[in-house]
């Protein structure tokens, strides 16, 4: 009760400015989300710099708006259209524009809007009953499970990966390797400086994340001349929300959704890409409709909406709880926290009650907004296709470099973000994922930072790890997780090998 | 033919890149470093022509930071010009230090705390110390030895006698290895209290160290801890310093009954370029002094427990500094922090 009472408190203090901040913040999440190489990891990053005046309640509703609609807004085009403005849409295009085709295009908007707000509201739910006692038990760890479970997160990182095992791997450890630049936490050495002022600050993962989402999305579609996705526009935007009964027969796409967004977010490195892949995979095993997935079935778009939404309050879980960030977009939210002098973890409940009371109720108000504005902007969202993308990207490359500035106030910042957005071109080019990159350099210096402190606070006892049992347990599913990694890499080693063999042997 | 349309391309992105960067470049320049040099000639009447910015070297919100903000307004009256407060943070203050000193001299200006110090004495710093003109001191705190009120040891009495029991095993939570903290537990060392130092970099893991059992003790000033003590999860149990503060409750100990004489202290300063004209040195210094009597900075300082009288001119806060950095120095080294 406690927590509904705070949250309409939230709302009252922040008046107009609260509502204004949401809707502004889910009309861009839309935005970004209908444009196609603005993913809503760029809206978070290009909207951070305007923050900075604001109060940290402020700019985390507006960035925690930008990222519930960024996971939806998508959805127009990859229904109408056949493009996925976001790589989470991807699952539910086939379905969705499949019932397009039939001329159920407006039934398919109206069940992907249902579908995020049901799984934005089930999501909400679990993030305000779920959270407190989790810091409650969180409050418990001491830095031996903080770092088992940025381990799970690192191996968690490479199994849900899309690219080879390898490329991952090498993209992960050049993230983690990057981040030990400058003084270190504990001892204050510095490192890796080359005697530069510009390396000696060390490198913010904020501008990695600038220079490798932004500036790399925009070179690589400059470098493509914008080609490819042709912008079209679609005949009619109308969305009908499915009646009742209909949603009955549904209901188990619906729980399955919502419950596989929500579960797999808890694994940190999981963002709402994976989420909906998984949802969409399950939704094939198991759903009732199983066999009509891919002709056109509502099943289809309802099961990976309602988890890359579901997804955010995972997210949020696991952000506000641990102060580990499991998404890029979480990692950015991560950023306006720490620019804030706030540091998000178990503590922050008891100590900043009206931040977490103006954020469960920025979500919440987000969800619906992004509901109503999702049925009645869609026109005009789609309109905005047909905005040559050159001017977009402009607009993208200009709000990167200004970001990467307003960092620090710092041009050092600026060099850095150019020359990952450089790294970042060449990575995509070889087939090297990024987000393994902008974790590794995230969660790399945390994880040495807990590990350090677990060696001087045992006196260099590392059995540690394994005498306590939460550590144990988690270090455990980490091996495990790891094994089948090794597995899987095999496996296709194999037969990529069998391929190319049988290639040479056909001439 | 692919061959050369990839190369096109990428000469296009490149120096797309390229301009972008030269654009960026180029405003900040006319924006900061090059305005500055012109306006030397109004140095020696010490008033000041332009805008001064005032670096906080900290996140937001810290005390570093509120004490900034209270005090800029107050001198800003006085010296009848703007002082923007801009957040820099980064390396226990050294980020935003270097960043001061790029600045104009008249325009640029930076509050430090003693553990910024201790950095320049640990060899650790980005900057020296004469490169710098203390303005003036405008608090002052010390610092305590803090337990769970849940913990194992609930006072000084039991931690103490577990640190004479266990040598360097009981944990305090600390800022970072070869700071003022150290200095502080070397001198309980010395009087045959060994504990263990387990550096934090962030002080919500600090305080969350000692609340889930991880340390013992963490190593703060009042100011810092207030919240948790406010909410019953802290209380003091040694203070360093050789008498009780004022307005700080509970049954603590005086490191001075142990046996400990000299103390570090926890202040924060003003500090200006030292190629800064000595008389704008001396208007800025004056304009400081009224910071002490403003009601609200004098509501800050009782909030955060900060001793009275922390208020030191650019005169004596000068020998001030030079006597603290020996004082660090010959410290450390007698604990062997500094090797």
């Amino acid at each position: 009760m406690d927590a509904i009472t705070g949250m309409v408190q939230a709302v009252a203090s922040g008046g107009f400015v609260f509502f204004g901040l949401i809707l502004l913040g889910v009309f861009v999440g839309m935005l970004v989300g209908v444009l196609p190489g603005l993913t809503f990891v760029i809206g978070v990053l290009l909207i951070l710099p305007f923050t900075y005046a604001m109060e940290a309640s402020q700019a985390l509703v507006l960035m925690i708006a930008v990222y519930v609609a960024g996971t939806y807004g998508g959805v127009l085009t990859s229904i109408l259209l056949n493009i996925p403005g976001e790589p989470n849409d991807v699952p539910l295009t086939k379905d969705g524009y499949t019932m397009s085709r039939q001329g159920r295009a407006a039934e398919a908007l109206g069940w992907a809007a249902l579908a995020a707000l049901v799984g934005g509201i089930v999501g909400w739910i679990a993030l305000v009953f779920v959270s407190q006692p989790f810091a409650a038990l969180a409050l418990q760890f001491g830095s031996a499970e903080y770092f088992a479970i940025i381990l799970l997160g690192l191996t968690g990182v490479l199994a849900l990966s899309e690219s080879s095992t390898a490329k991952s791997f090498i993209s992960l450890f050049a993230g983690m390797l990057v981040a030990t630049v400058g003084i270190d936490d504990i001892y204050g050495a510095v490192r890796y400086d080359f005697g530069t002022d510009l390396l000696r600050d060390g490198i913010n993962y904020l501008a990695i994340l600038v220079g490798v989402y932004a500036l790399t999305e925009s070179l690589t579609r400059f470098g493509e001349r914008f080609g490819g996705k042709v912008a079209q526009q679609p005949g009619e935007v109308r969305t009908t929300l499915p009646g009742l009964s209909a949603i009955r027969s549904r209901a188990g796409s619906f729980v399955r959704g919502t419950s596989t967004g929500a579960l797999i977010s808890a694994g940190p490195g999981v963002g709402s890409t994976v989420g909906a892949f998984v949802a969409y995979g399950v939704e094939k095993q198991f759903g009732r409709h199983k066999l009509e997935l891919g002709t056109g079935s509502p099943s289809g778009i309802i099961a990976p909406q309602a988890a890359s939404t579901a997804n955010v309050s995972g997210a949020l879980i696991h952000l506000l709880v641990l102060g580990i960030p499991g998404s890029g977009a979480s990692a950015v939210l991560l950023g306006v926290f720490q620019l804030n002098n706030i540091s998000p973890g178990p503590q922050i409940f008891g100590q900043q009650p009206e931040l977490i009371s103006a954020i469960f109720a920025g979500l919440l108000l987000s969800v619906l907004a992004m509901f109503v504005m999702g049925i009645l902007a869609a026109r005009p969202l789609i309109r905005m296709l047909a905005l040559p993308e050159v001017y977009i990207t402009a607009f993208v490359v200009l709000f990167a470099y200004m970001g990467a500035f307003a960092l620090r106030q710092s041009i050092s910042d600026v060099w850095i973000m150019t020359a990952f957005g450089l790294l970042g071109v060449f990575m995509v080019r070889g087939g090297y994922p990024l987000a393994p990159l902008v974790l590794g350099a995230i969660l790399g210096p945390l994880g040495e930072r807990y590990f350090n402190t677990t060696m001087i606070r045992t006196g260099g006892d590392w059995t540690v790890f394994f005498t306590r049992p939460l550590s144990a347990v988690l270090l455990a599913i980490t091996a495990a997780t790891f094994a089948l990694l090794a597995y899987r890499t095999v496996k296709e080693n194999r037969r990529d090998r069998a391929l190319l063999e049988q290639r040479i042997a056909a001439g | 033919m692919r061959m050369g349309n990839t190369r096109e391309r990428w000469v296009a992105a490149v120096s797309a890149v390229a301009l972008g960067v030269a654009a960026f470049a180029g405003c900040g320049d006319t924006g900061g470093e090059k305005s500055g040099g012109g306006g030397g000639g109004a140095g020696a009447s010490g008033e000041f022509k332009r805008p001064i910015t005032m670096v906080v070297p900290f996140g937001p919100g810290v005390g570093s930071d509120q004490a900034a903000r209270l005090s800029a307004p107050v001198i800003e009256k006085e010296i009848g010009q703007q002082i923007p407060v801009v957040n820099v943070p980064g390396a226990t203050g050294n980020t935003g230090m270097t960043k001061m000193l790029q600045g104009p001299p008249e325009q640029s200006l930076a509050i430090m705390p003693a553990d910024t110090l201790a950095t320049v004495v640990a060899g650790t710093s980005s900057f020296q110390l004469d490169e710098v003109a203390p303005v003036c001191r405008i608090s002052n705190a010390p610092s305590s030895l803090w337990v769970n009120t849940k913990g194992k040891y609930k006072d000084w009495d039991a931690l103490g006698k577990a640190a004479k029991e266990n040598p360097g095993e009981v944990a305090v939570a600390t800022v970072g290895k070869g700071g003022i903290d150290d200095i502080a537990l070397g001198s309980l060392e010395q009087q045959g209290f060994k504990f263990r130092a387990v550096p934090f970099a962030e002080g919500s893991e600090r305080k969350g160290a000692v609340l889930s059992g991880d340390t013992e003790a963490i190593f703060e000033q009042a100011g810092d801890v207030k919240e948790n003590v406010d909410a019953g999860q802290f209380k003091p149990a040694l203070l360093f310093a050789d008498k009780k503060q004022e307005g700080l409750e509970g049954d603590y100990t005086l490191a001075s009954e142990l046996g400990v004489e000299e103390f570090l202290d926890q202040w924060r300063g003003i500090f200006a370029n030292s190629e800064l004209a000595p008389e704008q040195l001396k208007t800025l210094s004056d304009a400081c002094s009224k910071v002490e009597q403003d009601p609200k900075f004098d509501e800050f300082r009782k909030k955060a427990l900060e001793l009275e009288g922390g208020f030191m001119d650019s005169e004596e806060f000068g020998k001030f500094v030079k006597d603290e950095q020996t004082k660090i120095k010959d410290l450390g080294a007698k604990y062997g922090v500094f090797k």
